[in-house]
């Protein structure tokens, strides 16, 4: 009271020149100290680095906010969620070795191969694969119950044998289904493709139809493959689902024009891109739960405990509109098991 | 103002109350008794407020646990229905189980979200038809043995509409439940089985939306002991086996315990004391748990405990403040009470105790006040009476004194006037015993000798009667020296050793063994003497002995005592014996010639010097003594007259 009074006094008998000059003075140090003072802020919250090769606006990474939101996270206000797309593989490796510079709480990255990626840079940091297939034959996690790794997360199949099923799928939609291209990454070295593959190869065999896998390059590649197809030839053609076929529009347009059914990796490649089809799991609940994952480990859990998550609920889309552009009747009874047609 | 009775001073200094004590006392008293009160009713309150807390959430957790059982159960029930709606179908009566109803599969797994695979077959473990939710059915092969198990069962038992089995960890991880429902053509007709693998992930689903209290959750345990579905499902993929928790245990207690009556309080998985309530699911043999952390559950009862506090505090408080209230509102008439009592008990018989509580305090002051007015009067009454008993003894006393000078004035008129005829006659009597009037013959010699004895005895009265009135009229003046008190003594008894012998007394006289200076007046201590020796020769009969002796008396004192053979006398009364004209009886002995007043004159001076007369023995002999105011031999002059004077005074 005292102080404020004499203080006060000092103020009021205080010319003016001297008055200004203490204001300039409080006012450029506010301005030195309020930007240093946000870094600082901005710097104890955790950060989170999200990688993928597809777009950011797919379903999963809204799920991913969603979760968070869910969760109890406000971004930017307890949690830094920094989401890094780049156009290819290397590029992304670059981004993801940043991250660990920069020690990075976790790394979110979202696929199978884009995980292999990241788990070759850190062996510390918490990996939350969004979503990956078999991780266990991919090498992530020791099991699913007990990942034993710095990685944890969510499958996206279970394991590669369900290939197999988008086989079985394709034959009930097209039952005059005579042989199937499988167009695969020729970039993986990952024995995951093989194994797909295999399981691919394995049903057309039961099922009596033509098996022909074509490694590719790149999406030209493809593109001449699909063109290289005899139109109405009663052929399909799968895809392995890499990051090679993200930008699918072209392809399906192709395949669109050969009459050719393709089937898409995501519901967005089937509602957006054109491809006949696509039997995958609800990527949006995928990309939900993985904040799950992240909450429990900036609480203090660690990955190799927390069991890897699987997709429970798959969806079937079918385009009515591509089928009808390459001339197929889907069946009914096909047609009433699907969660969602494009007319 | 009246003044204070000494007695009754004293009284109100003993009685003066320690300050305070009163409403310390009360006050603690008040406390005691309010703030006790509601301590009790407060401990009471909580008690019963933890008891009932405790059963409502018991309760309310067992309401939890068995809705969360009955909906597990409904679950099973819908997947159930579904199986057997499929097991149902028109298809079935027309192509039996073949490839056509696969569509039937698929479209209930469309429908049925928890069923991944749904297998059907014939009674012979043939014709299986697969659908899968995520496998591939054509390259799967059918575990024939595994269903013809199941189907058996079902025909050994043709009520039963339902085969579960157990929980079955896919990849060591996913919990899936065996389900399996017969397939009939018709009744009494079989055709197969219709399995389908349900994955009990979606029974967490069930158990995370129970919501009890804010940490409250509730799990579900397969009859082997590990969770099947829990809001944390990590906990369910790491197959985690929780057989040995207690509550888990009284879940999977062979039927419905008592356990699923009442709350168990247990450590769960994460090492937390929770409360937690049972439950059984019907149809199966598993157990729903729900837990609540102890924490969260005695919330409550510390609000109420807080609450309880909270309230006893403010009753203290108030239990405080009331208890001065009613110390003080108690107290203060009584402290008027006391200090009214202290003025009056000062003197102050006018005040009266204003007090007015308006009840027994009331009247005690008004008892009090009329007790005061009543001792006002007494004590008004009792000092005029004083003063009048005072004013007649005063002129009694100015009677008496009067007369008492008379007396002495008559008594020294008388004697003197006596004394100028008796020497007239001695001195003639003198004369003529001379011869100076003529030779006077036997006879008249005789009766000259006779008027002379009787005139020195007359002198000898009248002198004493002389001395007595001196005395009494305060004009005798001491006129003390120093002197030898063996010698003065000495002298005496040798100047009456010739009346002893006269009578064949012996005198004895031992030598004092210290000399002792007195300081008094030599002629009245001789005067005593004689008179006390003059006694004892008087009355001891003949050939009887008389001793006197010298002692020291205390410091400053020497006793004479003169001790004779006599008779003794009748009474010891000393106030009696030393009093004018009264005369000793002596027993056998006639009344002795004199008036009585040597004694009376003896005991007069050896006052005046400040000492004691009396007589100590009086049944062989007397033995009388007085005491004679000494200094020592070797006393400084003025030291001593100084000592002595004070003595004397």
């Amino acid at each position: 009271m005292v102080l404020k009074f004499l203080l006060g006094s000092a103020w009021l008998s205080a010319n003016r020149k001297y008055q200004m000059r203490v204001l300039r003075f409080l006012f450029a140090g506010l301005l030195v100290i309020l930007p240093l003072a946000a870094q600082a802020e901005t710097a104890a919250l955790p950060r989170v680095g999200v990688l993928t090769v597809i777009g950011t606006d797919r379903p999963q990474f809204k799920g991913l906010e969603v979760g968070l939101d869910q969760t109890g996270y406000i971004l930017g206000k307890n949690l830094l969620l920094d989401m890094k797309q780049r156009k290819n593989l290397t590029e992304l490796e670059l981004a993801a070795r940043a991250f660990v510079d920069e020690r990075f709480a976790i790394l979110v990255p979202s696929g199978t191969r884009e995980t292999a990626i990241v788990q070759k840079l850190t062996r510390d940091i918490p990996i939350v694969f969004m979503p990956a297939t078999d991780p266990v034959k991919s090498g992530f996690v020791k099991s699913y119950a007990q990942p034993g790794t710095n990685l944890t997360g969510l499958s996206y199949f279970r394991d590669t044998d369900e290939n197999g099923k988008l086989l079985e799928l394709f034959k009930d939609l097209m039952p005059e289904l005579r042989s199937v291209v499988l167009l695969t990454d020729a970039r993986s070295s990952a024995p995951l493709y093989g194994s797909a593959a295999a399981s691919i190869q394995k049903v057309a065999q039961l099922m009596k139809i033509h098996f022909i896998e074509k490694q590719v390059r790149d999406l030209d590649e493809a593109i001449a493959v699909v063109a290289s197809l005899e139109r109405g030839a009663k052929t399909g053609v799968l895809v392995t689902c890499s990051s090679l076929f993200a930008q699918v529009h072209r392809l399906a347009a192709q395949a669109k024009h050969r009459s050719i059914p393709l089937y898409g990796c995501s519901t967005p490649q089937v509602a957006e891109d054109g491809a006949l089809f696509s039997y995958a799991p609800d990527v949006y609940e995928i990309g939900r739960r993985a904040a799950s994952f992240i909450d429990r480990i900036l609480k203090g859990a660690k990955p190799q405990d927390l069991p890897v998550e699987s997709p429970r609920r798959y969806e079937l889309v079918i385009n009515k509109k591509t089928a009808h552009k390459i001339g197929l009747t889907v069946p009914a009874e096909v047609l009433q098991r699907a969660h969602k047609i494009i007319q | 103002m009246a003044k204070v009775p000494a007695k009754w001073s004293s009284w109100r200094l003993r009685a003066e109350p320690e300050t305070g004590r009163l409403v310390r006392h009360y006050f603690l008293v008040s406390l005691a008794l309010i703030g006790g009160g509601l301590i009790v009713s407060g401990a009471l309150d909580l008690y019963y407020s933890y008891v009932e807390t405790r059963q409502q959430i018991a309760l309310l957790q067992q309401e939890k646990a068995q809705g969360a059982a009955l909906r597990i159960a409904q679950f099973v029930q819908n997947i159930q229905q579904g199986l057997t709606t499929a097991a149902k179908s028109r298809d079935l009566v027309i192509n039996g189980i073949g490839p056509s109803f696969r569509f039937e599969l698929e479209r209930l797994l469309l429908v049925a979200p928890p069923i991944s695979d749904l297998v059907a077959f014939d009674l012979g473990g043939r014709q299986a038809v697969q659908a899968s939710r995520f496998k591939p059915v054509s390259a799967r092969a059918v575990d024939g043995r595994k269903w013809q198990k199941i189907a058996r069962r079902f025909q050994s038992d043709a009520d039963s509409s339902l085969y579960a089995g157990d929980v079955d960890y896919v990849r060591g991880s996913e919990p899936h439940l065996d389900l399996a429902v017969p397939i009939d053509e018709h009744a009494g007709r079989r055709l197969g089985v219709l399995f389908a693998s349900v994955d009990l992930g979606y029974v967490t689903d069930v158990v995370a939306a129970i919501s009890i209290g804010k940490q409250g959750y509730a799990y579900v345990v397969s009859a082997s002991g590990d969770l099947v579905a829990h809001p944390d499902v990590s906990l369910v993929l790491q197959r985690r086996g929780v057989g040995d928790y207690p509550q888990v245990k009284a879940a999977l207690a062979g039927k419905a315990s008592d356990a699923e009556k009442r709350s168990i309080q247990a450590p769960s998985f994460r090492g937390e004391t929770v409360m937690a309530s049972v439950a059984r699911v019907p149809g199966l043999n598993w157990g729903v748990i729900i837990e609540q952390p102890i924490g969260e559950v005695y919330e409550t009862i510390y609000l109420r405990l807080f609450r309880s506090a909270g309230l006893v505090l403010l009753g203290f408080a108030c239990a405080f403040l009331a208890s001065i209230y009613l110390a003080r509102k108690v107290l203060r008439p009584i402290e008027a009470l006391r200090a009214g009592a202290q003025r009056i008990g000062q003197g102050d018989w006018d005040h009266r105790l204003d007090v007015q509580s308006g009840d027994e305090l009331e009247i005690l002051a008004g008892e009090f006040n009329k007790m005061t007015a009543a001792l006002k009067q007494l004590y008004s009454g009792l000092e005029a009476r004083v003063h009048e008993r005072t004013q007649e003894l005063r002129v009694a006393n100015d009677r008496l004194q009067e007369l008492d000078r008379l007396k002495s004035q008559f008594l020294s008129n008388v004697s003197h006037e006596l004394r100028t005829p008796l020497t007239a006659i001695r001195s003639l009597v003198d004369n003529m015993r001379d011869g100076l009037t003529g030779n006077i013959n036997e006879k008249q010699q005789f009766y000259l000798t006779g008027i002379r004895s009787s005139s020195d005895r007359l002198s000898r009265l009248i002198r004493d009667l002389l001395d007595l009135s001196v005395i009494q009229s305060g004009k005798i003046k001491l006129h003390p020296s120093r002197f030898s008190l063996g010698s003065l003594v000495y002298e005496i008894t040798e100047g009456l050793r010739p009346s002893a012998q006269e009578k064949a007394i012996d005198l004895r006289l031992p030598l004092p063994s210290d000399e002792m200076v007195a300081w008094a007046d030599r002629d009245k201590i001789a005067q005593i003497l004689t008179n006390l020796l003059g006694n004892a020769i008087k009355f001891t009969p003949a050939g009887g002995a008389i001793e006197i002796a010298i002692e020291a008396h205390g410091a400053d004192w020497a006793k004479i005592t003169v001790a004779d053979t006599g008779p003794g006398i009748a009474t010891c009364d000393s106030e009696t014996i030393f009093v004018e004209f009264s005369q000793v009886a002596r027993p056998g002995k006639e009344k002795s010639p004199g008036v009585g007043l040597g004694l009376a004159i003896s005991k007069k001076l050896v006052e005046m010097h400040g000492g004691e007369i009396g007589v100590e023995s009086c049944e062989r002999g007397s033995t009388f003594f007085f005491t004679v105011p000494t200094v020592s031999a070797d006393a400084d002059f003025e030291n001593v007259d100084s000592l002595a004077n004070e003595q004397l005074r």
